[in-house]
Parts: C-alpha cells; sequence; structure tokens
C-alpha cells in the first residue's frame, strides 16, 4: 500500500512537471537573442518595463519624422466630400521607402473651407499652416534625428534604412551612410533590410560591386531565414518586407552581370521570380543578363 | 474699495506663500536641471543637428508641468482651506467671500505665471548655452503660457468647488491634456458627418475652452515668423472672457455655499 502512494507520488510529480513544461510560455530562441537574454527579460520586471520604454519612445521618435518633416503642419487624407470635389492626396516616394507617404489637406482648413470662422482664423495664426500644395523641408535635417532614435533603440531597422539613405542621397555622404548601417548590421545581425540597403550603397555610390553582390546574397539568406520564421507563425511579410526583398534580388542580379557572373545572375532572377513573383524589375534584368550572354560575355 | 484690495493682496500673498511653504516651485529648478542633464546626454552623443528637438523636449516639458502645478495648486485652494478650518477665521476677519475668492485666484494665477517665466527663462539660457536661435515667437509663447495659466486657474478655481479634490484633478488635467486631440478628432471627422450629429460636434467645438490655442510650442521648434498682434489681442480677449465666465460662476457659487 505504502509502494502504491510512492507510485502515486511519482506519477503525480511527473504529470506537474509535463504539465508546468506544457504551460509555460515557450520562448523561441533564434539568432536574434541570445538564450541569456530571453531568461532575463522573462524574469526582470524592470528590464521588461525598460524595453517597453524603449520601444515607445522610438516609435514617438519615429512618428515625430513626419511632423519634423513637414515643418509642424499636420495634413490628413481628404474625406468622401473632398474627393468627389477631386482634391485628392499626393504621394511621396522619392525620400525613401520608410518616409514615403501620401500628404491630403492640411487638417487646419483654409478660409473658404473653414466652417469655425474667428476661432478658424486664430488657429490658423496660432498653429503651423500654410496655404497650397504640402512641403517638405530639408530631408537632411532628420539625419540627427536617426542618429538619435538609434541611441535609444538600437534595433530601430527603419531608422538605420532611412537615415543611411537620407545620408547618401541628399547629404551626398555616402560613407557617412554605409558607416552607419554597418554600425546596424552590428548591432542587427539578423536584419535582412540593413544589408540589402548596404549592398544598394555599395552599389549605386561605390560602385564596388564584389561588396555590394557580398551584402545583398547575405540580405536574400537573412530574408528567407525571416521569412520561414514568418511561415511558423503563419505570418508574411509586409509590402515594405517585400518590396527590400525584391529589390535585394534586382541589385544582387545587377551586381553579378556588372561583375560579369551572367549565369549567376540569372539563376538570382529565377530564384527572385519564384520567391516573389510580382517582382516583374526581375524579369527585365533576366533578360538583360540573357542578352549579353548571348551576346558572348560571361 | 482700496481696503478690499489690500486684504485680497493679503490672500493672494498667502496662497503664493503656501505654495513656496510647499515646496511647489522647487520643482521648477528639478526639473529645469533634468532639462539640463537631458540636453547634456545629447551633447554627449555628439550629435549636432538637434536644434529642433532640444526645443521640442524643452516647451513640451514646460507646458506639460507648467500645466500641472498651475491644475494643483488651484484644485487644493479651497477645499484645503475647508478642511483645515482655516477658512471661517479668514471670513471672520472683514473681507468678503468675493475678495477671498479674488485673492486665491490671484495667489494661483501669480505663483503658477512665476513658474512659467522660471521655466522659459531656464529653457532660454540652456538653449543659449547650446547655440540655438529661438525668434520672436518665443517671447509670444510664453506671454501665450502666462495667459493659459490664468485661463486654467480659474476653471480649476471654479470646478473645486463643485466636485472632490481627486476629480477636479483629474478632470482638469484630462482636460488641459486632452483638449487638441478633441479640437482635432472634431477637424478630422466634421467633413463626414449630418444632421444632429454636425450639429452636435460644432457645438461642442464652440464651446469647448480651446487650451491648445495658447500653444505656439510647435511654431517656436520649427522656427516659424512670429503671429500677428492681432491675434494675441484675440486670444487675449479669449482668456479673458472664458477667464471671466469661470470667476462668476464659481464665485457666484462660493458666496451662497453653506459653510
Amino acid at each position: 500500500m505504502r509502494r502504491l502512494g510512492w507510485l502515486a507520488g511519482a506519477a503525480g510529480l511527473l504529470l506537474a512537471a509535463l504539465l508546468a513544461h506544457g504551460m509555460a510560455p515557450q520562448f523561441q530562441v533564434d539568432s536574434r537573442y541570445k538564450p541569456g537574454e530571453y531568461q532575463a527579460a522573462k524574469e526582470s520586471v524592470a528590464l521588461s518595463l525598460l524595453g517597453q520604454l524603449r520601444m515607445s519612445v522610438s516609435d514617438l521618435m519615429w512618428l515625430k519624422t513626419l511632423e519634423y518633416l513637414h515643418n509642424g503642419i499636420i495634413y490628413r487624407m481628404p474625406s468622401e466630400q473632398e474627393r468627389a470635389e477631386g482634391i485628392d492626396a499626393e504621394e511621396f516616394t522619392g525620400m525613401g521607402a520608410g518616409v514615403a507617404h501620401h500628404d491630403g489637406p492640411s487638417l487646419i482648413p483654409g478660409e473658404d473651407r473653414d466652417w469655425r470662422g474667428i476661432l478658424g482664423e486664430l488657429d490658423r495664426n496660432i498653429e503651423p499652416w500654410r496655404a497650397g500644395h504640402p512641403q517638405h523641408s530639408d530631408p537632411q535635417e532628420l539625419i540627427p534625428w536617426y542618429q538619435v532614435l538609434v541611441k535609444f533603440n538600437p534595433h530601430y531597422v527603419h531608422a538605420y534604412t532611412n537615415g543611411a539613405f537620407f545620408m547618401s542621397d541628399f547629404a551626398q555622404q555616402p560613407e557617412m551612410g554605409r558607416d552607419f548601417l554597418l554600425a546596424g548590421a552590428e548591432k542587427n545581425p539578423w536584419s535582412f533590410e540593413i544589408e540589402s540597403m548596404l549592398g544598394r550603397i555599395y552599389f549605386d555610390y561605390f560602385k564596388e560591386y564584389e561588396n555590394a553582390a557580398a551584402a545583398l546574397a547575405k540580405a536574400v539568406e537573412l530574408a528567407k531565414d525571416e521569412r520561414r520564421a514568418l511561415a511558423q507563425r503563419e505570418e508574411e511579410f509586409d509590402d515594405l518586407q517585400r518590396q527590400v526583398l525584391c529589390e535585394a534580388y534586382l541589385f544582387l542580379a545587377r551586381s553579378q552581370t556588372e561583375l560579369g557572373r551572367l549565369d549567376e545572375a540569372i539563376a538570382v532572377c529565377d530564384e527572385g521570380m519564384k520567391a516573389l513573383p510580382d517582382c516583374n524589375l526581375l524579369r527585365v534584368q533576366r533578360r538583360i543578363a540573357i542578352k549579353r550572354l548571348t551576346g558572348g560575355e560571361g | 474699495m482700496r481696503n478690499g484690495l489690500r486684504k485680497t493682496g493679503t490672500v493672494a500673498r498667502v496662497a503664493v506663500l503656501e505654495s513656496i511653504r510647499r515646496k511647489d516651485p522647487y520643482v521648477v529648478l528639478i526639473l529645469g536641471a533634468a532639462m539640463v542633464l537631458g540636453a547634456g546626454l545629447f551633447s554627449h552623443f555628439g550629435v549636432e543637428g538637434l536644434e529642433k528637438f532640444v526645443k521640442d523636449v524643452g516647451l513640451t516639458v514646460t507646458t506639460v508641468f507648467s500645466i500641472v502645478i498651475c491644475v494643483v495648486a488651484a484644485a487644493r485652494q479651497l477645499p484645503a482651506e475647508i478642511e483645515n478650518r482655516t477658512l471661517y477665521p479668514s471670513l471672520g476677519k472683514p473681507i468678503s467671500r468675493t475678495g477671498f475668492y479674488l485673492g486665491k485666484y490671484v495667489g494661483v494665477g501669480l505663483m503658477s505665471s512665476a513658474v512659467v517665466v522660471a521655466f522659459f527663462l531656464l529653457l532660454r539660457i540652456l538653449l543659449l548655452v547650446f547655440g540655438i536661435s529661438v525668434g520672436g515667437v518665443f517671447y509670444q509663447a510664453l506671454y501665450l503660457r502666462v495667459l493659459s495659466m490664468w485661463f486654467v486657474a480659474a476653471g480649476v478655481l471654479c470646478l473645486s468647488l463643485f466636485v472632490t479634490h481627486s476629480a477636479n484633478v483629474t478632470i482638469s488635467l484630462l482636460a488641459c491634456m486632452g483638449m487638441q486631440i478633441v479640437a482635432h478628432s472634431i477637424l478630422y471627422v466634421h467633413d463626414e458627418l449630418t444632421g444632429v450629429s454636425l450639429r452636435l460636434a460644432e457645438a461642442v467645438y464652440w464651446v469647448a475652452p480651446h487650451l491648445e490655442l495658447f500653444d505656439l510650442s510647435k511654431k517656436v521648434i520649427h522656427g516659424w515668423p512670429p503671429v500677428p498682434w492681432w491675434a494675441l489681442a484675440g486670444m487675449t480677449l479669449y482668456a479673458v472672457v472664458y477667464a471671466g465666465l469661470f470667476f462668476t460662476v464659481g464665485c457666484a457659487r462660493f458666496r451662497r455655499m453653506p459653510l
């Protein structure tokens, strides 16, 4: 009888251990976080709160980006009534994927549409407001903003990619952009977005095709890992991620073409078209590579 | 008349001294030191070109904490006097309830205005140290912020006679911080509204006290030119009308209150 009691006790303990294992939060350890970091995040309330604070501050700073770009003026999307009158939002895409946006009319209406009388007149003079089409301040002003943002949150990938784009394009300082991205890649070794932008900067500004190909090939591999991890959670890339991956394949194929590795360029295009069937520029690049191959190169 | 004003002035002086005794204004110095420390951190980062950011942080801190100090000080004036029974000996002296109420209002207004001036002075010194220029709109922002303190003080003092202290502080802070959100939300959805909802939204917009119209922070941050004088005059009139309305309602309630 006593032995039966011991057996029942042992079985109970075993069952409890199994249940505890099943019920405990299961953290997926991947390249982004070390097991020790998971453990610390799991156990430390202070660490968790500080992490949340860091995310909130960096998100707030990211939201401020557009406010700074618009000199404090708030724009909104047009209402149904305004659309019917032919007023539409203007698209601004030439300033990096992360800050591409649409600007409709200003939130504070102009005199002709304002129902607020004297209050509206006061509002237009107190708050930043300007008649006419949306205007942007010099995007270079945002460079220090991105530099501070990554001090607050070194894992804010968009800040690295947009900051590097502004440094290289608007400020004409590609060295600064490259160094900014290299620092970002060191802190975010899993980010395909950073490697992809790095590859593009090597390609566009330095004409260093070997370095570009290496960074872009790494970007493609990291993107595959990321996509697999998302698929396990039944999620997919968003539009921006798909666009970045499409560009990574395209510029990898272009780098290989520039290096005369035409077979590899065609293989990259094939792989890219399989992964992203709507990435049409890869078809064009494939035709270019085939033409050069049949023309006697490679 | 002159005697009555002197007594009102004494009540105001006591209200200011009480705030100093409670160390409210010292909060200004502590927060100012925090601001300097924060800005120092940015220079430590070695990042140049953050003028807008430093101005943004400084003015946001100034706005939030000056409103908090004003609301907290105004909300406790009358309930504390009633609760501690210090109101009775005061009213026992030859001073009218109106004079007493006015004294409290002037005391809170003066103390809050002094806090705002101290904040702006500290911010100006900080900006000078960092070589960040500000135009005339900075001083206009100071004027409107001081004006808003009298506006807020009148509202909170009035509300303190209708609701409990904690409810007053909560409602007042929410109203002060959330007024811009309400006003912007109405502007966002106005074109989509029709019928009763449209009339209601417009009525709310017209009746609600627009504290956000006293905020020139964005113009200072983004280097806009000064606003026209008539807009400042308009805001002064707006503040006088609303503060007068709050004062009249509050004073009427205080005069009829059974003590």
